[in-house]
């Protein structure tokens, strides 16, 4: 694949933009900015596979991204204690594991990357990626699509049924709790307070 | 066997000069160093001109060899010639005791022509063992002060954590060619090769203080400012790119390695310009300018052409050195060495126009020698890629930026735009220090000549590749140039790079790289200390009892002489009651431990085991990545197992 | 642009992902890590569609079943994270540790 120094140079700034607007998600101090940076380094990574001529799922990132990102934000909104980010925040645990692990990752992916002799097949120069997709998705792998659209829609369901205030026995804050063994008695099954407190060993 | 004067000459005179300072004065020490260094001078133009050689056979493996080749005569020349100005301030400005100050600086120019002059690896290491003796000595001049004791130590750790490098070169080509003269490391192969070409690399990254090894040049500005000149002049810095411009040509089977070094050379010239930036401490700003100036000579050679590199060497040498001076001046005035008191406006016209000249040289600007040698540098880097011709001219801007903001925060006006106060004018500098700046400031001005089509004819001699200047990237890099003394003018004016904030801070220490510098030299010294302790408690504590239990053991052999038959009887009887003994509590014990011990060891494993289950998300997670690792590195190395 | 950029840029990605991902303490956020490794991964699969695979539409197929995946897990995750909440009032990993051991 030949690309020209105008695709050149955008790949390489759309690239830097995306690893910093990545990187920038864990180092602001508004959630409902981390989001924002989030949903950025999305389409930037949309627009590169644009760039590679991968027009359908270019475009469907950005849509998908969009609105998934604007739930995130409320989401930020609604479990956050500082959605604005007037105080400086950083919520981190075992953080130098995890800085190692990162970098331990991105030295192993880039290794394979560098070193690894991948085949070099580029696109032909007659295709039309939508048509091919539309085919393949509605044609050779049917199944595979249909079962995703299945999977998909138990997704709905359950998601409905985990996080809808009220059930079939009540709100959700009783789901939790069994019902008594007689009308209006303890719930069932569950330890007294005090049993709770003594008898545990707590190995730290 | 002459050749051997030239290193020598300069080490051996070294001890006169420090006796000298006890007994002369100022001008007879200075006098003396000076003649020293002339000497040098002479009798390598002398070598020169009869090519002389030197070896000296220790045996029929060890031969060490001197040699004057096209590149290395030129740097021999250049060295003592930077140095000469250098040192003549240095008698002029610099405190007592001068004598040990002047005298090492004089041995350091001879060890620095010795690995100049060297031809195999033996003699290289020589050399370059005694730099980083002679810097850790210059560095620590004013040893009652604690900190620059400490700061000249992380200095002669990290470069000889480089000199590692070098060590295991030198024996990957003994253990391939059975010698140690460089035209035995051309002719190197396979893994061997390219081990050999990791260490040169990894002792030339350290010494040249690149990237990621930049942050020692901070700690060497606790010396002197005439030691720093000289450093970063002339030679401890350029030792690093010397030898990677020497050995460039015998190192071409070697792939990967230019590829390497240009992309050092960048990272360091683009970080390095960043960091000068930032930096609110006058000669951090200049070292972190001559880490970035010498990443511009790696790209050169990385790009091949190792005779730009040197050229680019010679002319930033110049005005290094003169900067360095002038803000020995100028702290003298200002008492401090932080930007923010400077601003010594209109108070020393000479030396801000000296301080001018230099400052335009770092920035590049047309018609210095500088500004020549630097086009050069693009040029080359242009026939590798286009990209890197362009990343150069970016690092040329910046120079330019960080040049105008040094003249600027130094020998500005007070404040831009508000009325100035009068105040009455310093008293300069004093004729010697005006004399060594003068000469540095004609030096700077006339490599001006490398414009000239004549000098370039006679510039280019076999080994010498010149790279073609294109008219297009001359203008491009001057546009940035000129955008860039804008720019560094504008900066000044808003104060905008005085406060540190955000990347600013962690520019301000060489993008974190100090203080994991300092961190890790830390731990060394620390685990140094921790084994000499081990040293004395365990290992000198065993060879004691042993020297104890020898003499007992002699002494109770001389009384078994005396009293053998009784004792030996009685001992019969006692060794048969303790051996009893001994089967009825040992038969005890054992019986009772082993399943005692047993349970405890099941006990301490199921509190590790319930210990891995704590019920954290983040827990598990750690947990599948380490997994995962172990995975892919099985893939990875599945052919191997 | 060749394929080697194309995938040191997913693994870079994939690196602050794993960085995010382990070391958040909030549901959201750690959810934000693993978007972000999904994000590489989809990155990396259609730099193989486009440079190595020959344009084959299966690569394509499978970047969207990448992409509905990472909606299941966005959805179920942040309605296990709401369930979690009504029942215990905790929003960071560190209060719910029920099957400590």
């Amino acid at each position: 694949m030949k690309t020209s120094i105008v695709v050149d140079v955008a790949f390489w700034l759309l690239a830097v933009f995306a690893v910093y607007t990545g990187w920038r998600v864990f180092r602001t101090d508004s959630m409902v900015r981390a989001s924002f940076f989030l949903l950025l380094s999305f389409i930037a990574v949309g627009v590169i596979m644009l760039l590679l001529s991968a027009v359908y799922l270019g475009v469907a990132m950005f849509f998908m991204m969009g609105v998934e990102m604007m739930v995130m934000a409320l989401f930020m909104v609604m479990f956050m204690m500082n959605p604005a980010g007037l105080n400086p925040m950083m919520m981190v645990h075992q953080h130098r594991l995890s800085i190692g692990a990162g970098v331990a990752s991105f030295v192993m992916l880039a290794a394979m990357a560098l070193l690894a002799e991948f085949p070099r097949h580029p696109l032909p120069n007659d295709v039309q990626p939508v048509a091919a997709l539309g085919n393949e998705l509605m044609g050779e792998s049917m199944l595979i699509f249909e079962s995703a659209a299945v999977v998909l829609l138990a997704t709905m369901i359950g998601v409905v049924v985990l996080s809808s205030q009220r059930g079939r026995f009540g709100s959700a804050e009783q789901g939790s709790m069994p019902p008594g063994l007689e009308p209006g008695g303890d719930p069932a099954g569950m330890p007294d307070e005090d049993e709770q407190a003594g008898g545990h060993h707590h190995c730290h | 066997m002459m050749l051997w004067i030239v290193p020598l000459l300069p080490v051996l005179m070294a001890p006169v000069i420090y006796l000298g300072g006890r007994r002369e004065g100022r001008i007879g020490v200075t006098l003396l160093a000076l003649s020293a260094l002339m000497a040098v001078i002479g009798t390598l133009v002398s070598a020169m001109a009869g090519h002389w050689q030197g070896s000296y056979a220790l045996n029929a493996a060890l031969v060490l060899q001197l040699g004057v080749g096209p590149s290395s005569q030129f740097v021999a020349l250049a060295i003592p010639i930077m140095a000469f100005p250098v040192l003549l301030f240095a008698g002029a400005y610099e405190q007592a005791p001068l004598g040990r100050l002047l005298a090492v600086m004089v041995a350091f120019v001879g060890a620095m022509e010795l690995l100049v002059l060297a031809q195999d690896m033996v003699t290289l290491l020589v050399a370059w063992e005694l730099i980083g003796a002679y810097s850790w000595a210059l560095v620590s001049h004013h040893w009652r002060d604690r900190d620059r004791v400490k700061n000249a130590g992380q200095v002669f750790l990290v470069t000889r954590f480089g000199d590692l490098g070098l060590y295991i070169a030198a024996a990957a080509v003994f253990a391939g060619s059975g010698g140690f003269g460089y035209q035995q490391l051309a002719g190197l192969e396979g893994s061997l090769l390219q081990v050999a070409a990791a260490g040169i690399l990894l002792a030339a990254v350290a010494k040249s203080a690149q990237v990621p090894f930049s942050a020692w040049l901070f700690a060497a500005m606790s010396g002197p400012v005439s030691v720093s000149a000289l450093l970063h002049a002339a030679t401890l810095v350029a030792a690093g790119m010397y030898v990677l411009a020497r050995l460039q040509p015998l190192l071409a089977d070697a792939a990967w390695l230019m590829p390497a070094v240009m992309l050092i050379g960048l990272t360091t010239a683009l970080l390095g310009a960043v960091t000068s930036l930032v930096q609110s401490h006058a000669k951090k700003l200049l070292a972190a300018s001559t880490s970035a100036q010498y990443g511009l000579m790696w790209v050169a050679i990385g790009a091949g052409f190792p005779g730009v590199a040197l050229l680019h060497f010679l002319s930033h040498g110049f005005f290094k050195a003169g900067l360095f001076l002038t803000t020995g001046v100028a702290e003298r005035q200002a008492r401090s060495y932080q930007l923010a008191n400077m601003r010594l406006g209109g108070r020393v016209p000479t030396i801000a126009l000296l301080g001018g000249i230099f400052s335009l040289a770092l920035a590049g600007m047309v018609p210095l020698g500088a500004a020549w040698t630097k086009e050069q540098i693009i040029s080359a880097a242009y026939t590798t890629s286009p990209w890197l011709a362009a990343g150069v001219a970016l690092a040329g801007g910046l120079s330019a930026v960080y040049a105008t903001r040094f003249q600027l925060t130094m020998f500005g006006p007070v404040r831009f735009g508000r009325t100035r106060q009068r105040k009455p004018p310093l008293s300069e500098a004093c004729r010697f220090e005006l004399l060594a700046l003068s000469v540095l400031a004609a030096l700077t001005l006339g490599l001006s000549l490398f414009w000239w089509p004549e000098a370039r004819r006679w510039l280019r001699q076999p080994g010498w590749e010149l790279a073609d200047g294109h008219l297009w990237l001359l203008a491009v890099s001057l546009v940035l140039v000129v955008l860039g003394m804008a720019l560094g003018a504008m900066l000044v004016q808003r104060g905008r790079l005085d406060v540190q904030q955000g990347w600013k801070r962690s520019a301000f220490c060489w993008w974190g790289l100090e203080p994991l510098t300092l961190g890790a030299g830390a731990t060394l010294v620390k685990l140094s200390d921790r084994l000499a302790r081990f040293d004395r408690d365990v290992l000198e504590r065993a060879t004691r009892l042993l020297s104890r239990q020898a003499s007992q053991a002699a002494s109770v052999l001389a009384r078994r002489d005396t009293d053998g038959v009784d004792a030996s009887l009685r001992g019969s009887a006692a060794a048969v009651t303790r051996i009893a003994n001994v089967g009825a509590t040992a038969g005890e014990a054992l019986s009772e431990r082993l399943p005692g011990s047993l349970s405890g060891l099941v006990n301490r494993g199921g509190g590790r085991a319930r210990q891995a289950q704590s019920g954290q998300t983040h827990h598990y997670y750690a947990g599948m990545a380490i997994g995962f690792a172990v995975l892919l590195t099985l893939l990875l190395l599945g052919d191997a197992l | 642009m060749t394929l080697t950029t194309v995938l040191l840029l997913a693994a870079a990605l994939i690196g602050i992902g794993v960085y995010g991902a382990l070391s958040q303490q909030s549901f959201v956020m750690l959810m934000m890590g693993l978007e972000l490794m999904l994000n590489g991964v989809m990155l990396a699969a259609i730099g193989f569609w486009a440079m190595s695979g020959a344009g084959a539409p299966e690569g394509q197929l499978l970047t969207i079943l990448v992409m509905a995946v990472m909606a299941i897990e966005m959805a179920m995750g942040f309605a296990l994270v709401v369930a979690v909440y009504r029942g215990k009032q905790a929003d960071v990993t560190e209060s719910i540790a029920d099957l400590k051991g």
